[in-house]
């Protein structure tokens, strides 16, 4: 899973990712409406990015993810917390 | 009696750096075709005089430098309206502006229309006074000092702290990272525009750009407007790509600008994001060479100033889409020495019709 996001200036400099601004557009590019910003984003993290903005909890997530690609919990918790923290994703 | 309305425009280059005349004269054409428009010209090669798109002109006219003062842009104009009577006119370049505010009362007389910014709105958007604005309306400016002469300008230096940015009082900019750097640019700028020079911060931050072009209805309100992220520039940092956003906070700020201002026209706000926010670098007075791109997506602002300045109701400008975007696309023009001979004797007048009159369209100015 990747974001192909470079984070700069600390942990957001002021451009955290509201999920509510971020549309996926045909499932491999995230687009930020407010801040213009855009990011190629692999299948599993246009997986993720839905599942958070419809509010599902991070469990169901985690769970959901782990049967769509066939891994343990374990490891798509793990992935799907690295991918979290890459993305600065505020809720 | 009615006639077709005959639109002047100017700053027809599109190089590099390119000039808004074009763009604003396609958005006027999408919804005006059969409009005559003037090409107001400073020199025989800029692009726009040779264009035999939507974007061309019908004439074009050869004009004095601004430098030369208001006094020979009247005379010129009076020259150009024997010719071809001019019922509106849309300056496009920065230096020209205070040439047209100076002649208000000569245009009213004359019975022609230009965007009706007040001289005092004009300067409190300036460069040297965005300090102002900042207190006045609680809008992030980067640090500027205006500086006369070279030894001011070192001080601004010291004071603001390197790499900044040194920018003419009226136009261009650059960034400057040491004192020799400093005084080279210094000297440039004001051989270029005069004094000032305004020493601005950089905006430290994400770095990222973004303009906001819109039209003020000269009581506070704004007609419409579209915010674009630059997402290509060119080596002198010009838009040459950019995507719409929508953003609530930048929307703000504009809209307490304007308000502030009482702007009236059409304007371009540029900003930095920076670390807390959006910081305003500068305002100019005028549409930017992107402008068309709104226009083919529902906002033609261009053409509401002319429905504006004739006191025509105008069409709601549509709010643009986070996620247009544009990029600009560069074309070869052909000419002919002939243009040049012509052009050179001071005039213009091509002979194609680039626009076909679209009765669903027509503009008529009554009289």
């Amino acid at each position: 899973m990747s974001a192909n996001r470079t984070r700069k200036n600390g942990v957001n400099g002021g451009n955290a990712v509201h999920l509510s601004n971020l549309k996926i557009v045909n499932g491999c590019l995230a687009f930020d409406v407010c801040s213009g910003k855009f990011h190629r984003i692999s299948e599993s993290a246009a997986f993720v990015i839905s599942e958070l903005k419809q509010q599902t909890p991070i469990a169901g997530i985690v769970s959901a993810y782990s049967q769509r690609y066939k891994i343990s919990p374990a490891i798509a918790a793990r992935d799907i917390e690295l991918f979290l923290n890459d993305m600065s994703v505020t809720r | 009696m009615t006639k077709q309305v005959t639109i002047a425009i100017s700053g027809l280059h599109r190089g590099d750096n390119p000039q808004p005349g074009p763009a604003v004269i396609n958005s006027i054409r999408r919804r005006y075709p059969s409009a005559t428009i003037i090409g107001l010209s400073y020199d025989l090669l800029e692009s726009g005089l040779f264009s035999q798109g939507d974007d061309g002109v019908d004439a074009a006219y050869l004009m004095p430098f601004p430098t030369k003062g208001s006094e020979a842009l009247l005379e010129r104009l009076d020259e150009i309206c024997q010719i071809h009577p001019l019922d509106i006119i849309i300056p496009c370049l920065d230096s020209e502006i205070p040439n047209y505010l100076d002649l208000t009362n000569e245009f009213k007389s004359r019975r022609i229309k230009i965007p009706s910014l007040t001289k005092k709105s004009f300067d409190q958007r300036s460069k040297d006074n965005l300090e102002q604005l900042r207190k006045a309306i609680g809008i992030r400016v980067p640090r500027t000092i205006a500086v006369s002469d070279l030894k001011a300008a070192y001080k601004a230096c010291e004071e603001i702290g390197f790499p900044l940015f040194l920018k003419g009082k009226q136009y261009g900019a650059a960034r400057v990272t040491t004192p020799a750097e400093a005084a080279h640019v210094f000297h440039s700028l004001m051989a270029a525009w005069g004094g000032p020079v305004i020493a601005q911060s950089a905006v430290r931050g994400s770095g990222d750009e973004y303009d906001v072009v819109g039209l003020g209805d000269g009581k506070g309100g704004l007609l419409g407007s579209c915010s674009i992220r630059k997402i290509m520039l060119t080596g002198n940092g010009k838009a040459f790509g950019g995507i719409v956003v929508a953003d609530p906070t930048l929307q703000e700020s504009v809209e307490k600008v304007i308000k502030k201002l009482k702007w009236s026209g059409p304007f371009e706000l540029e900003f930095v994001k920076g670390r807390h926010g959006h910081e305003l670098i500068e305002m100019n007075p005028r549409f930017p060479a992107w402008c068309d791109f709104p226009s083919q997506i529902g906002c033609n602002l261009p053409a509401m100033l002319v429905d504006m300045l004739l006191s025509r109701p105008m069409t709601p400008a549509a709010p643009c889409k986070a996620g247009r975007l544009f990029v600009r696309h560069c074309v070869d023009l052909v000419g002919d020495i002939s243009q040049l001979a012509e052009l050179s004797s001071g005039s213009i007048t091509n002979d194609a019709n680039p626009n076909p009159i679209n009765n669903d369209f027509v503009l008529e100015l009554v009289k």
